[in-house]
């Protein structure tokens, strides 16, 4: 008669270690105790008979089926690249580099961003009654000695009160430079 | 077939990694039964464990850089198996306000003729079912894996973040919530195996 018989647990680790095929120190114990291998057989019959259910198996269309879709969703595409940067840390990110690439351009004067308060149109025309104004960068380049030079034609009476065409240049300041009667 | 054995796992996903979906499509054809196999066995539901296993392969293809080089390709893909398929067995498991019916719990006769033999056998198939079911996801999927999948308690541990002890507990307990829920069935196998000894 046994005094100490193996627990469930024991015996259930030696049907898996036999199933292994590996050495058990308590197998011994069942050669000579009669309701060890009882419940041994009992655990036994039922875990081989668990293990002979069939595994369950894909059909073809469904294994093919399968690849496709999950092969097709993990490629990436145009709007799944687009929607990373729908994810705040990626607009936060985007900003960031923006505001600072801007900033270096600026300080590196690459990026004349505040147009100068000199500038000033390549060509400005002018008409009031008989005196016309040509003035801008383009008149600025032929007298680069002048400030804001401006080119005035306009229609001048002598001491006969005949009119007659004068062409004169002259600055903002209304000093005049050049005169020429046409 | 042969190709199979030659092209490693790791220069499958490597290649699939690129893009090429042969590759791709032979690293899925060689592990596609063990994904479902591993889903379907845990989840207990053949719709939703397809559904676990497509997710699966989503994963591994999405995700293929992070499986580490050098590592068992069969190992990681069961551990992403294993985890998503625990995940859906506990979403099935709290919408399903009962598990699956036990009514055929009654012991079949041994002494009937082969027809109503095929139809017990269906009894017990049911039976282990409904029984695996009563197990917890954890408890199943250690289970499973070590009556199953044949893996080591290690290997298991390292899939279901626990340490051996805890997957030797989950496997003895689920093995004995089977003996329990099974042993009506057991005089019925050694009583049709003394009638065919006789």
């Amino acid at each position: 008669m046994c005094k100490e018989h193996l627990t469930s647990e024991e015996l259930i680790e030696l049907f898996y270690k036999q199933a292994d095929g590996e050495d058990f120190p308590e197998s011994s114990h069942l050669q000579f105790c009669e309701e060890c291998r009882l419940e041994y057989d009992e655990i036994g019959s039922i875990l081989r008979r668990v293990k002979q259910s069939p595994a369950p198996a894909l059909l073809p269309d469904e294994r093919v089926e399968m690849f496709d879709y999950a092969w097709d969703r993990s490629r990436p595409h145009w709007f799944q690249i687009a929607s990373w940067f729908r994810k705040p840390v990626w607009t936060f990110g985007v900003g960031v580099f923006c505001g600072i690439l801007l900033t270096l351009l600026s300080i590196s004067g690459a990026l004349d961003l505040v147009p100068s308060a000199q500038a000033r149109p390549p060509l400005q025309y002018e008409s009031h009654g008989f005196t016309q104004t040509i003035s801008g960068e383009f008149v600025d380049s032929f007298y680069p000695d002048i400030e804001n030079p401006v080119i005035v034609l306009e229609r001048n009476r002598d001491e006969h009160n005949r009119s007659h065409p004068v062409l004169y240049g002259t600055t903002e300041g209304g000093t005049i430079q050049i005169v020429l009667n046409l | 077939m042969r190709e199979e054995t030659i092209v490693s796992d790791e220069i499958l996903i490597q290649a699939a990694f690129r893009g090429d979906e042969t590759a791709a499509a032979h690293l899925y054809h060689r592990y596609a039964d063990l994904v479902f196999r591993i889903s379907c066995r845990i989840v207990l539901d053949r719709v939703l464990a397809k559904d676990c296993a497509q997710d699966v392969w989503l994963k591994v293809f999405r995700y293929q850089k992070r499986y580490q080089a050098g590592s068992s390709f069969r190992a990681w893909i069961s551990t992403i198996a294993v985890r998503s398929a625990i995940d859906t067995a506990r979403k099935r498991a709290r919408r399903r306000a009962a598990p699956m019916e036990e009514t055929f719990l009654e012991a079949p006769d041994p002494h009937v003729d082969s027809i109503r033999n095929i139809m017990d056998e269906e009894k017990i198939e049911a039976a282990i079912l409904a029984a695996l079911d009563r197990l917890s996801a954890l408890q199943r999927a250690a289970f499973i894996l070590r009556h199953f999948e044949d893996q080591p308690y290690a290997v298991i541990a390292e899939m279901l973040e626990c340490t051996e002890g805890t997957v030797k507990t989950h496997v003895h307990r689920a093995a004995l919530a089977l003996r329990k829920r099974l042993s009506p069935f057991f005089q019925h196998w050694e009583a049709g195996s003394c009638v065919k000894n006789t």
